[in-house]
């Protein structure tokens, strides 16, 4: 069958349907207006990131000049203050506050280390630099403890500010890669994508500095695995169908999201997910789709709510005739991750999804993109891919 | 030969119960080890104890008593330590001559002292009885001389007599290798244990049998008394004696006696005394009181004992003064630290229920009653008149069918087992007979005869007997559901089988009413048909049947002569009939308010009551302004003269503020570490910062100010059940704990728990003790109590379960009174008394995890204030509105500042009622109260803050006038007849000298009038004076013995000893 298949031609044609079809209705989609009840966060230069802070400041002052009792409020992060937007297909935050006093136990340590952060994060803004979490926990391990105390703090810090992370100049570390037909500017140095070698080009976390010159991809694609990535980049797989290859080696992190956003807004082309078949791949996607809960403040600058899952689906598994050795038992933890999907909004709501996860979870079967490789390490490039993509076989 | 065989016969000989217990000490816990020391202190600081009790008991009696003990002071024990620390020694010496005494005795033997005993009259040759009166002589001195240091010190303060007081001392000596010799345990040493106690003493008589076995002042009756029997001192005599060879010192000397008798003795086998010097009449150094002294071998004292035991015993009798030197010379002085005895226990009659059937024979036995009622009602408690009836009713009842007799209206008829048995029918008629002319009432017996009259007779009979049989098959019923009621375990079947048991007892109740239905009904047939009868004449039967109609007549037995028949049947109604519980006036408990100030004092506590001292906030409000105002009024009245102005006059909200918080802030000023002004304008902050009503104000002032003042409280609750009864004795328990971090944690579970019964401490046994497994069986997790592996609360408490009562002595486990016997009801009642403390601990836990939650919040807080502002100053300071007018220092103070401002809590309903316990716990404080305001008006009068009292308005007002204000006007007067602290402005009163004070009549003793007495040239002892000077009290007595003394100190008069009396000249 896949002897059959390698011979014939691919015209890509849903695909390029699909980019037509974002060529005639794109223009209106880049506005983004938010629905009332959600809270506006903006993309800030630096001046007026500093002076957020000084107001933050002088509020403080205040309350302490006049009770003695400093407290901050921020929106709430908690999931019953995210909502679904339905008509951009974002996840934003609610306008739940919550106050951090100082003079409650629970709060005077989270009120302190914010405090902390943000005094880190404004000499950040008045030098001009840039620094990575890791970097704000080392600052101060015997304030935070973990990590995870400094991290939530730098998100709640973004919140506090009503800014994205960016504006912070807290970046994550670069963990995305990029190749294909695409040229860019990195501050003064032009980099073109399609001459990278066997190696992709690292996503910089500094985004603000970089410029998108032109491409003449017809497709992004954003691939989980590295490995599948290296396949492709081997294959020189741009080369013959123009596109743009993106990973970020699981989860889509702050900086491969942003720029896979800035591409999409820009480039206005068809972008696909190529994911594990498992609910893990999936979550994966959906958060390339609406953005992950924890982030959900800057939904609007990090999502990508025209992309697609392309695959690998659950039916594909026996469309594909993978055999019943590379698949894999689904484990408790995957079970319970796909009923929490199916419990989400915008799951319920595309039928197609719904039912590929129910599928799985009906047959209680996983497999990973690699499964492809059985039927031959080319097969992915030269037929699963191609014909996915004339066909119009995704979600 | 004969002699041979009478020997043989002989083979069970009878012993002595002395000759038994002197072998076997061990039972009363005289055995070598540290618990002996303990044994000794126990058993004579118990009869001490009594002696004390019973002495002031005796006196309270009488309306005018003026020697009974003086409490309304603190005993002023303060100069007491170094005063024994000299005499340590003497202590040398004493054996010294100890052994000198010894080998003088003859004691080379092994049987030393026995040889005595036994071999009296070869010992007691010419040559020896005149070396033994010089003997006797110096020993004599000798023992004064021990017994004067001993009590120099309190004599010195004049307490002697005054304060209820036991002193105990404990020598130690290395023991004389001879005696050591048999003995394997190493580390043997020699004691000597002295006791004295200014308790009631004993007369010459009780004297001569102190000391025998089972000879004892408290066992006749069950008494709540710490002795009963007489075993403890003969058996410690006879260890002592065991031991060392060395025989016992006794002087005593009660009130009636002018001189105190002093004797040395052995203790024999036979249950006697022998005498090594007879009791003398010495002069004594206390009015009344008795002392011992003895030596025994023991392994060497260590602490953790005897000083235990004293300790307790002191924290169960705060009543009177306990002084304990140990062999180390070390001194434990446990002053008295309440100002009443406890009453006297009332002598409990027994309890029917209590009584059992050897008990009743022996009171039937030695009954002088003439008839049986009369007997019940002197004998027992709860026995009316009607009860004794209803017995009586019962036991006839009873013996009519045991013995065959109805008892009828005007007669008795026979009760037949077949039918052809003659019916006889008895009664008394008045005939002429014997060797009077007068009628009288003779016993006749007749035989029915008429056929008709039989048949009718035997179908009752029959009946009654179908009846009888029925009773007895439910009585059968009934055992075996009570068996079945063991054997179940749910309580709702034990119930049910319980009703079934009630059902049965009814129709028991039924089948007996018919009987007596049956009864009536051969007695009307028997009265219709008169004339069917037969005198018989047959002597035999006519004696047989008087002899039984006596024995049916319960009624009208004699007590001392009852058949066996009718004792049965008599104890058999005895036991049968429900009775009320005894009287509850026969247990006396220390009682909880005692219990409580005793262990504040003891252990130091700080215990403040003043959340129940502040009460409703808006009713101190209103006395408040009531108070001000009528200053006020005064005032103007003093001023003006003018009532017309006196309408107008008004109290405005800050002189109320200045006042309150004035009083508040004194409640401070006795504690150094607290600084007062500060805490002046702390509350008046929080008025000033709160505009609000009134009383919202004045809440939050005094939530303020309470939690501030009982911060570091300790925790103590007494309780005391209700007298209950048990095995027709009453009882009343009750427990203190203590709750302080003072204390710590012990390691062992026995150092959390003391057990007392009648007051006294039970070291031993613990794990037997029906109190320890009630304690065990309280759930204390309930309470925030962790547990030790025996189910023990463990923390930092102390508690004291003290069980009381007559009923006790019945619950011991052994002779050695250690071990209280399981009870339910018993257990139960500690349980529920242990549970009331600990909800009481509960509230207590709660409310100091929640102000120390408080201050660990700000203290965590604070730490976070630096790095806090840290950050942002570096922020502001850069840029923003405020870069130029802010200071770290600053704003790092107006932080912490805010923290230390109370949290502002809405206001709860002031017009709610406090929880009942409260109030009752409210009610017990009164007095406690009543002196910490005193201290406020007091603080308020005395201190340097002179003008600020003139803010108060009344600046005219003498300054003890506002404290007698304060007292009637600002707290609420209340009343209470217990005095739990003595007010320490009365100590410092100048100490009344007892004597003079008290010597009211003639002749006044002046030490003119006493020189005038003696003479130059005669010795004359105490009686010769009193004889010359025509004293007749008592007193006056010890008053001229005193002053004598004095005059030889200064050197006025000549003193010379001579046995033991002491003699005086002029010089």
């Amino acid at each position: 069958m896949s002897k059959q298949k390698s011979k014939k031609e691919y015209d890509f044609k849903a695909a390029k349907e699909l980019y037509k079809e974002y060529l005639e209705i794109g223009e209106e989609k880049k506005k983004i207006t938010l629905p009332e009840g959600t809270v506006k966060i903006d993309d800030l230069n630096r001046r007026e990131a500093i002076k957020r802070i000084h107001d933050l400041a002088d509020d403080l002052i205040e309350k302490i000049l006049t009770t003695g009792k400093p407290s901050i409020e921020l929106p709430s992060r908690s999931s019953s203050n995210i909502i679904w937007d339905e008509k951009n297909d974002l996840l934003l935050l609610g306008q739940q506050i919550m106050q951090k006093q100082f003079h409650s136990l629970t709060s005077v340590v989270d009120i302190t280390r914010l405090i902390r952060v943000l005094e880190m994060v404004y000499s950040l803004l008045t030098e001009d630099i840039h620094t990575s979490k890791r970097d704000i926990f080392y600052n101060d391990v015997k304030l935070f403890g973990k990590q995870e105390a400094s991290d939530k703090c730098i998100e709640d810090v973004a919140t506090m500010l009503y800014t994205t992370r960016n504006s912070t100049h807290i970046v994550a570390n670069p963990r995305g890669g990029c190749v294909g037909r695409l040229r860019i500017r990195d501050k003064n140095d032009i980099i073109d994508l399609e001459t990278l070698g066997s190696g992709t080009w690292q996503i910089s976390p500094y985004l603000d500095q970089i410029e998108i010159l032109e491409s003449d991809a017809e497709f992004i694609l954003v691939i989980e695995k590295n490995a599948v990535m290296m396949r492709l980049t081997e294959d020189r797989f741009w080369r013959k169908h123009p596109c743009i290859l993106l990973t970020a080696q699981g989860v889509g992190n702050v900086a491969t999201r942003m720029f896979l956003k800035r591409l999409n807004k820009e480039l206005n082309l068809p972008t696909f997910t190529l994911v594990d078949s498992d609910p893990y791949g999936h979550y994966i996607h959906s958060v390339y789709l609406r953005g992950s809960k924890r982030l959900s403040y800057e939904t609007p600058f990090l999502a990508t709510p025209n992309i697609k899952l392309l695959g690998v689906l659950t039916k594909d598994l026996d469309e594909y005739n993978i055999p019943k050795l590379a698949r894999l038992p689904m484990k408790p933890l995957d079970i319970k991750r796909a009923k929490d999907l199916l419990k989400e909004d915008f799951v319920q709501k595309n039928k197609k999804w719904e039912k590929d996860i129910k599928m799985a979870l009906k047959d209680k079967v996983k497999a990973e993109i690699q499964a492809l490789s059985t039927h031959g390490f080319k097969f992915i490039t030269d037929e699963y891919l191609p014909e996915k993509l004339s066909t119009g076989d995704w979600i | 030969m004969c002699f041979k065989i009478k020997e043989e016969e002989d083979q069970i000989k009878q012993g002595t119960i002395a000759g038994f217990m002197r072998k076997r000490t061990q039972l009363v816990g005289f055995e070598f080890g540290y618990w002996k020391h303990t044994q000794y202190s126990a058993e004579f600081l118990d009869n001490a104890l009594d002696a004390i009790e019973a002495f002031q008991w005796e006196e309270l009696k009488k309306s005018d008593s003026q020697i009974k003990y003086t409490l309304d002071q603190d005993a002023n024990l303060e100069n007491l330590s170094n005063l024994w620390k000299k005499d340590f020694e003497k202590k040398d010496q004493n054996l010294e001559s100890d052994i000198k005494y010894r080998s003088n005795e003859t004691i080379n033997s092994e049987q030393h002292y026995r040889a005595l005993i036994d071999d009296n009259e070869k010992v007691e040759t010419e040559k020896l009885s005149k070396k033994k009166e010089e003997i006797e002589e110096l020993e004599v001195t000798h023992i004064i001389n021990d017994l004067e240091t001993l009590l120099a010190p309190l004599n010195n303060l004049n307490i002697i007599d005054k304060e209820p007081v036991v002193i105990i001392r404990l020598n130690e000596s290395e023991a004389h290798s001879l005696l050591t010799g048999e003995i394997d345990a190493k580390n043997i040493m020699s004691y000597q244990f002295e006791i004295f106690d200014n308790g009631q003493g004993m007369s010459k008589i009780d004297l001569r049998k102190y000391g025998k076995y089972l000879a004892s002042s408290k066992s006749s009756e069950l008494k709540q008394t710490r002795g009963s029997q007489g075993f403890g001192a003969p058996s410690a005599f006879s260890d002592a004696q065991n031991t060392t060879g060395k025989p016992v010192i006794v002087i005593s000397k009660n009130i009636d006696h002018l001189y105190a008798s002093a004797s040395e003795f052995f203790t024999t086998s036979k249950n006697e005394k022998k005498y090594v010097i007879h009791p003398t009449e010495i002069d004594s150094p206390f009015l009344h009181g008795t002392y011992i002294k003895l030596n025994y071998l023991n392994i060497k004292y260590i602490r953790g004992y005897v000083d235990t035991y004293i300790q307790q015993t002191a924290l169960m009798n705060p009543h009177v003064t306990l002084i304990f030197i140990d062999p180390n010379n070390e001194e434990y002085i446990y002053p008295r630290k309440v100002s009443s005895f406890p009453s006297q226990p009332k002598y409990a009659k027994p309890h029917p229920s209590s009584t059992n059937i050897g008990d009743l024979q022996d009171l039937l036995a030695k009954s002088e009653n003439n008839s049986l009622i009369s007997f019940f009602k002197e004998n027992f408690v709860r026995m009316s008149n009607k009860i004794a009836k209803d017995v009586l009713n019962l036991a006839e009842n009873d013996l009519q069918d045991n013995l065959n007799l109805f008892v009828l209206e005007n007669g008795y008829i026979n009760k037949n087992k077949s039918s052809d048995e003659p019916i006889y029918f008895i009664r008394f008629e008045k005939r002429i007979y014997g060797k009077s002319s007068k009628p009288r009432d003779k016993i006749i017996v007749y035989e029915i005869i008429s056929d008709n009259l039989k048949r009718i007779y035997w179908e009752t009979i029959l009946e009654y007997n179908k009846n009888h049989s029925e009773i007895e098959k439910i009585y059968k019923k009934i055992k075996k559901k009570k068996d079945k009621i063991q054997n179940t375990d749910t309580k709702k079947e034990i119930s049910k089988i319980k009703s079934e048991i009630k059902n049965y007892n009814q129709a028991i109740e039924k089948y007996k009413k018919e009987k007596e239905l049956l009864k009536r009904k051969i007695e009307s047939v028997l009265k219709l048909n008169n004339i069917d009868f037969k005198e018989i004449k047959n002597k035999k039967i006519t004696e047989k049947y008087s002899d039984l109609v006596k024995e049916v007549k319960i009624s009208e037995a004699k007590p001392e002569s009852l058949t066996n028949n009718q004792f049965n049947s008599l104890f058999l109604a005895f036991k049968s009939i429900k009775y009320m519980a005894p009287p509850t006036d026969t247990v006396v408990p220390v009682g909880d308010i005692v219990l409580e100030n005793t262990l504040i004092k003891e252990l130091d506590l700080r215990v403040s009551e003043n959340l129940d001292d502040f009460g409703n906030v808006s009713q101190k409000l209103i006395q408040t302004s009531k108070y001000l105002l009528e200053q006020k009024k005064e005032l103007i009245k003093k001023e003006k003269n003018n009532n017309d102005a006196l309408e107008d006059i008004k109290i405005n909200d800050s002189e109320i503020k200045d006042f309150s918080s004035k009083i508040l802030s004194s409640f401070f000023l006795n504690n150094t570490s607290f600084e007062p002004e500060n805490y002046l304008k702390n509350i008046r902050d929080i008025l000033d910062s709160n505009e609000k009503s009134e009383k919202v104000l004045y809440q939050d002032v005094f939530e303020y100010f309470i939690e501030n003042f009982t911060r570091e409280d300790d925790f103590v609750a007494a309780e005391t059940r209700d007298p209950t009864s048990g095995k027709g004795l009453a009882y009343v328990v009750e427990a203190v704990m203590a709750y302080s971090n003072k204390l710590g944690i012990p390691k062992r579970s026995r150092d959390v728990l003391s057990r007392f019964v009648n007051r006294t401490p039970k070291l031993r046994d613990t794990a037997d003790c029906a109190i320890t497994k009630a304690v065990q069986s309280v759930n204390w997790k309930n309470y925030k109590l962790e547990l030790f592996e025996n189910n023990l609360p463990k923390g930092p408490i102390q508690l004291l379960v003290n069980v009381s009562g007559p009923y006790v002595h019945l619950m011991f486990k052994s002779q050695s009174k250690n071990a209280l016997a399981d009870d339910e009801r018993l257990i139960s009642e500690i349980k529920y008394c242990l549970e009331a403390i600990g909800r009481r601990l509960r509230i207590y836990l709660n409310r100091r995890a929640k102000i120390h939650s408080k201050e660990k919040r700000a203290n965590l807080i604070e730490k976070y204030i630096p790095p806090f502002i840290e950050s942002l100053y570096n922020i502001a300071s850069k840029g923003g509105k405020f870069k130029d007018q802010i200071s770290l220092k600053n704003l790092e103070n107006l932080m912490i500042e805010a923290i230390k401002k109370p949290i502002l809590q809405p206001t709860k309903s002031l017009t709610s009622e406090p929880p009942k316990e409260k109030v009752l716990k409210t009610e017990k404080l009164k007095e406690e109260e009543l002196i910490e305001t005193s201290v406020i008006g007091s603080v308020i009068s005395s201190e340097k803050e002179a003008q600020e009292i003139k803010t108060l308005s009344v600046p005219k007002v003498e300054r003890s006038e506002i404290k007698d204000e304060i007292h009637t006007t600002f707290i609420t007067h209340r009343k209470s007849s217990y005095t739990p602290k003595p007010i320490k402005k009365e100590v410092s009163k100048p100490k009344p000298q007892l004597i003079k004070s008290k010597q009211t009549q003639l002749p006044i003793l002046t030490t003119e009038v006493i020189m005038n007495a003696l003479d130059r040239n005669e010795w004359q002892n105490m009686k010769h004076l009193i004889f010359k000077l025509r004293i007749k009290d008592m007193l006056d007595a010890r008053l001229l013995q005193v002053k004598l003394k004095e005059l030889e100190k200064k050197g006025s008069v000549f003193g010379m000893i001579q046995k033991g009396k002491h003699f005086w000249k002029l010089k």
